[in-house]
């Protein structure tokens, strides 16, 4: 939602994003997979800077929900972890292919852990992310 | 025997679909002016016919191709669009698509109007259709003519010159859902499996996909 702009040229808004991540590692016998339910939400900002492009900024507080490894074949077991709020900050470029269809291209940096045990394992990332929106 | 959880899962189904309706019928209707949604009998609407693929209005792209439906304020307006004929079927549909065509028409208020082209004898013919009168649209000419004898009746209307026309909104990012794809990486080792090659990921790795509510 970007409901403050100025002059067509910057808009101000909120965004909320949640979502699914998945990874996997294995071999012929068995494999791991690790699941989780990223949520982050913050203030997004765009800047006009030409009829078809903007720069996107944004930045606020993520968590990932339910994180869990999980195993397959000879590998029995799993394990559950807890992750406390962390930040991102992001940036990129929108287009409007037209009225209705804008494509964008993100990069995000993620500042986040893993607690298991009682010890905190850092997964602070970087993504690259390809969006698209129906715009209304 | 029945399942009384299958009533509920079959309301929670067609409640969605009735919903998944209502905001695709909502989207397809853009309002292309400033300010709060106007009643419709302040503005006119401009959509496709079936025949007709529209690229843009007053020089703004839109493409809603032939579903979309634009409200416009009263006044000249401008449209650019190409005629498509399509045969066949699935896998074996042809379609034809001429040059495009730039049209004005001037938008009444209350009045509808549609994008009509038709290939005749390999040429293709364009007019905008009033369908209130199912009548040809006033075009560039007539505005030309009405605006030179004053006949318009609007002041407003003869201010606005139809080769310059802009609209009064641009499309803005930022505004409905939001869907991503991507890939992450980074994090300490979270898991390390030992086969014939060493093979791990890194605990902020993960292939992710995104829906963003806002």
């Amino acid at each position: 939602m970007t409901p403050l702009w100025f002059d067509d040229t910057m808009g101000i808004g909120i965004a909320a994003r949640i979502g699914v991540k998945f990874d996997q590692v294995g071999g012929s016998n068995a494999s791991v997979q690790k699941v989780s339910f990223p949520f982050s939400a913050g203030v997004r900002s765009y800047v006009r800077v030409d009829p078809k492009w903007y720069l996107g900024l944004g930045g606020g507080t993520n968590k990932e929900l339910a994180p869990s490894l999980s195993s397959s074949g000879d590998l029995q077991g799993g394990a559950t972890f807890t992750s406390p709020w962390g930040g991102y900050g992001e940036f990129g470029v929108v287009n409007f292919s037209n009225w209705h269809t804008v494509f964008g291209i993100t990069l995000r940096y993620t500042r986040m852990s893993l607690n298991y045990g009682g010890s905190a394992i850092r997964a602070d990332n970087v993504g690259l992310t390809f969006s698209y929106q129906p715009n209304p | 025997m029945t399942n009384p959880n299958c009533a509920t899962w079959a309301q929670w189904f067609v409640g969605a679909v009735m919903a998944g309706m209502l905001l695709s019928g909502s989207a397809c209707t853009t309002s292309l002016y400033a300010g709060a949604r106007r009643p419709f009998s302040d503005v006119g609407s401009v959509s496709a016919s079936s025949t007709v693929e529209l690229i843009s209005l007053d020089r703004v792209e839109v493409q809603g191709g032939t579903f979309g439906r634009y409200e416009l304020l009263p006044g000249p307006h401008l449209a650019t669009f190409r005629g498509r004929r399509s045969s066949g079927f699935l896998f074996f549909e042809e379609t034809e698509k001429s040059r495009e065509f730039t049209s004005c028409f001037l938008v009444e208020p209350g009045h509808r109007y549609q994008l009509m082209a038709t290939l005749e004898s390999n040429a293709w013919e364009t007019w905008v259709r009033d369908r209130a009168s199912d009548q040809d649209a006033l075009g560039c000419e007539d505005i030309a003519s009405l605006a030179r004898t004053n006949r318009l009746g609007s002041a407003s209307l003869l201010d606005r010159d139809t080769s310059r026309a802009v609209l009064s909104r641009t499309p803005r990012p930022g505004n409905g859902p939001e869907f991503f794809l991507g890939y992450d990486y980074g994090g300490k080792t979270l898991v390390t499996a030992t086969m014939a090659v060493r093979n791990g990921f890194p605990a902020g790795m993960d292939f992710s996909w995104d829906w963003e509510a806002w």
